[in-house]
């Protein structure tokens, strides 16, 4: 097991996604959308957390380096 | 002639990794396996370990703690560790190094740095203020006196000794340098244990930096080369983990058992090895509760318990508290306090906007936990992070609340950087996971993950060989060992005068921390006035000198509680050294000038 690869979703029939549509609404977004909406959020909040905690340790650093001095 | 010395101790520490896999596979022969070679190696290694802090331990109580008894065990249990390790290196796959990117080569290089570093620093006298008080200091009252016994002066001595027991086992081979071995070692345990997990469920890129974010940072150099027991913890939960991960994808029902008695060995390392333990039992029933059933909870909580089970009952037997001095008490009003106080004097404070500010803190302004500021911020930033792996999400959330759970324990016991440890190896995968993650985002994540870890990790490097600096001069020959200590060890002239001036013969008490240096019997009054708390009057003072049988008292000019007790007694001053504390042994910070008063008692 890899975690870092995703496994292939099990296929759907067509007559199941047919049905599936058919008695769905049909939303503004489609369910792929908005679940790479959600990717690109998650993903943005984990950018924005990355370089929040960089510039925390960034201070850190700095007092390390004039303790040392 | 320092060369020779070092180099000796270092191969004599790669034989004791051998003797702990010889052990190890005795045990283990009949016993439970896993199908997975790395792990089944590192199992062996580890159970060895366990087994023989176990063996010196049982050994010490029944007061055979002589070097002609271990020497013997320990050289059969190397040579059968030299067979399995052949054996193991004959079927294992070579690395093909030539196919490795050039990152991952410097990744392994960075190792194989931190492993010099680590290694230098261990070869130079013991000096951190906490080996000297216990964790060396207590296995040195030992081998001296060939039996292990209750040391009422030190409530830390009471928690389980594991790690302590192969620090014995070291000075029994040969001398303190050997003994301050055995924590480097479990660090290098556990750093394969990290890799060779990562490895398995993320492959060699995850392996790498996992164990470069676990092992390559000031804070785990000072951990594994400080005679500190942390990381014991982390090895005993690392393959803990692994083994219960592996139960879970392969369904081994070995890999339970192997998981409690790794979970056991936790427990057996500290009192805060037990909380991780349980917490991690529990994580791991969350994790698999579709797998759970009556018979897989005993595999894994019998041998857990069967491991862990002598050190409560010792504690119980000697103080009538399996968990002494904590839980259900046992030490006196004052020194009860102050160890409380002492507990909670960590970090910033315990308040619900304490816990909502500790990512920051432990990034920005980490020293109030206690050397916080040398742990890596590559936990932090990066193992949430972990969380944008969308098909392992389910799986990483439980991992993460697991963590958490752990970490809201430290948060309302103890913010000690060092009780961190458990959950490092399983944060290092996480953030490993994180960084590729990101990486493997966008062209944005890919610049920050490689920008950050690279940056994070240079800044790493400097701050241990910084450290490390500080240790060259006595490994290499060109400083001497008293000078060395001189400068690193609080009022070690003092103890340097009451060796050279009250001989072996005296029964000394002391406020001092330096006792691993002390030649002389000793006592303390207690490092939270265990023995004698501060306020305790003429009657408790004489009671305590007649009891302990103690005909010289060694105090500090500051201590004015201990002075006024001298005055309760027949006591004439003999001399005034002059002393000083070491604040930072990196920086070479001293404290001012000060006097230890040498008292001869009844003359």
């Amino acid at each position: 097991m890899n975690l870092l690869r995703a496994k292939t979703p099990p296929p759907t029939s067509r007559t199941e996604a047919a049905r599936i549509k058919h008695h769905r609404p049909q939303p503004s977004l489609s369910g792929r959308d908005r679940t790479k909406l959600r990717v690109r959020r998650v993903y943005l909040l984990a950018v924005v957390w990355v370089c929040v905690g960089s510039a925390l340790y960034a201070i850190e650093v700095l007092k390390l380096v004039r303790g040392l001095g | 002639m320092a060369l020779a010395d070092g180099l000796a101790h270092l191969a004599l520490a790669a034989i004791t990794v051998l003797a702990w896999l010889g052990l190890g596979s005795l045990l283990l022969g009949r016993g439970p396996t896993v199908s997975d070679s790395v792990l089944h190696l590192l199992n062996r290694v580890g159970v060895g370990a366990l087994a023989f802090a176990l063996l010196t331990f049982g050994a010490g109580w029944a007061g055979l703690l002589y070097r002609v008894g271990y020497v013997p065990i320990f050289a059969g249990a190397a040579i059968l560790g030299t067979v399995e390790s052949g054996m193991w290196l004959r079927s294992a796959a070579r690395p093909q190094l030539r196919h490795w990117a050039t990152w991952q080569l410097a990744l392994l290089g960075l190792l194989a740095v931190y492993v010099v570093i680590d290694a230098v620093a261990t070869l130079a006298p013991i000096s951190s203020p906490d080996a000297l008080l216990y964790h060396a200091a207590d296995p040195a009252l030992f081998v001296k006196a060939h039996t292990i016994f209750a040391i009422p002066w030190n409530s830390s001595s009471y928690e389980p000794f594991s790690v302590e027991m192969l620090v014995l086992d070291g000075f029994l081979l040969w001398d303190h340098a050997q003994g301050a071995f055995a924590p480097l070692l479990l660090a290098l345990v556990a750093l394969a244990a990290v890799s060779g997990f990562a490895y398995r469920v993320a492959g060699r890129s995850a392996a790498l930096l996992a164990g470069a974010i676990f092992f390559a940072q000031p804070f785990m150099v000072w951990e594994a080369t400080s005679t500190f027991i942390e990381p014991g913890l982390a090895v005993a939960v690392a393959l803990a983990g692994w083994n219960l991960y592996r139960f879970a994808s392969e369904q081994e029902r070995d890999a339970l058992v192997l998981a409690g008695i790794f979970a056991g060995g936790a427990a057996g390392v500290k009192y805060v090895g037990l909380i991780a333990a349980v917490i991690l039992a529990a994580t791991a029933a969350v994790f698999f509760r579709r797998l759970l059933n009556y018979r897989a909870a005993l595999s894994f909580a019998i041998p857990a318990i069967v491991v862990a089970f002598p050190w409560y009952l010792k504690n119980a037997l000697v103080t009538g508290n399996p968990f002494y001095p904590f839980i259900f008490g046992g030490l006196n009003r004052s020194a009860a306090s102050e160890l409380s106080a002492t507990t909670r004097s960590f970090g910033y404070g315990h308040a619900p906007v304490d816990l909502a500010l500790l990512p920051a803190r432990l990034l920005a302004a980490a020293t109030p936990f206690d050397g916080g500021q040398y742990l890596s911020p590559l936990f932090v930033i990066f193992a949430p992070v972990g969380l944008l792996l969308r098909h392992a999400r389910r799986v990483i959330e439980i991992v993460v609340g697991g963590v958490f759970v752990y970490l809201l324990v430290w948060f309302v016991t103890t913010q000690q950087a060092r009780f961190l440890m458990p959950v490092l190896p399983v944060a290092a995968v996480l953030a490993a996971l994180g960084i590729l993650a990101l990486a493997a985002e966008a062209r944005l994540g890919r610049v920050l993950a490689v920008t950050v870890t690279t940056g994070a990790l240079l800044v790493s490097l400097g701050a241990s060989l910084v450290y490390a600096k500080q240790f060259v001069p006595v490994v290499t020959g060109a400083e001497s060992h008293d000078q060395f200590l001189y400068e690193k060890v609080s009022n070690f002239e003092g103890v340097q005068w009451l060796n050279r001036n009250l001989g072996t013969r005296p029964r000394l008490a002391t406020d001092i921390w330096a006792l691993l240096y002390l030649r002389m019997p000793y006592v303390t009054f207690g490092t939270q006035g265990d023995l004698l708390p501060d306020d305790a009057g003429p009657k408790a003072t004489r009671a305590f000198v007649v009891h302990n049988r103690i005909t010289d008292v060694a105090v500090l000019d500051g201590d004015v509680a201990r002075r006024r007790q001298v005055g309760y007694l027949p006591a004439r001053l003999i001399a005034r050294v002059p002393v000083r504390s070491v604040q930072s042994r990196t920086r070479g910070h001293f404290g001012p000038l000060h006097y230890m008063l040498v008292y001869a008692i009844g003359g």
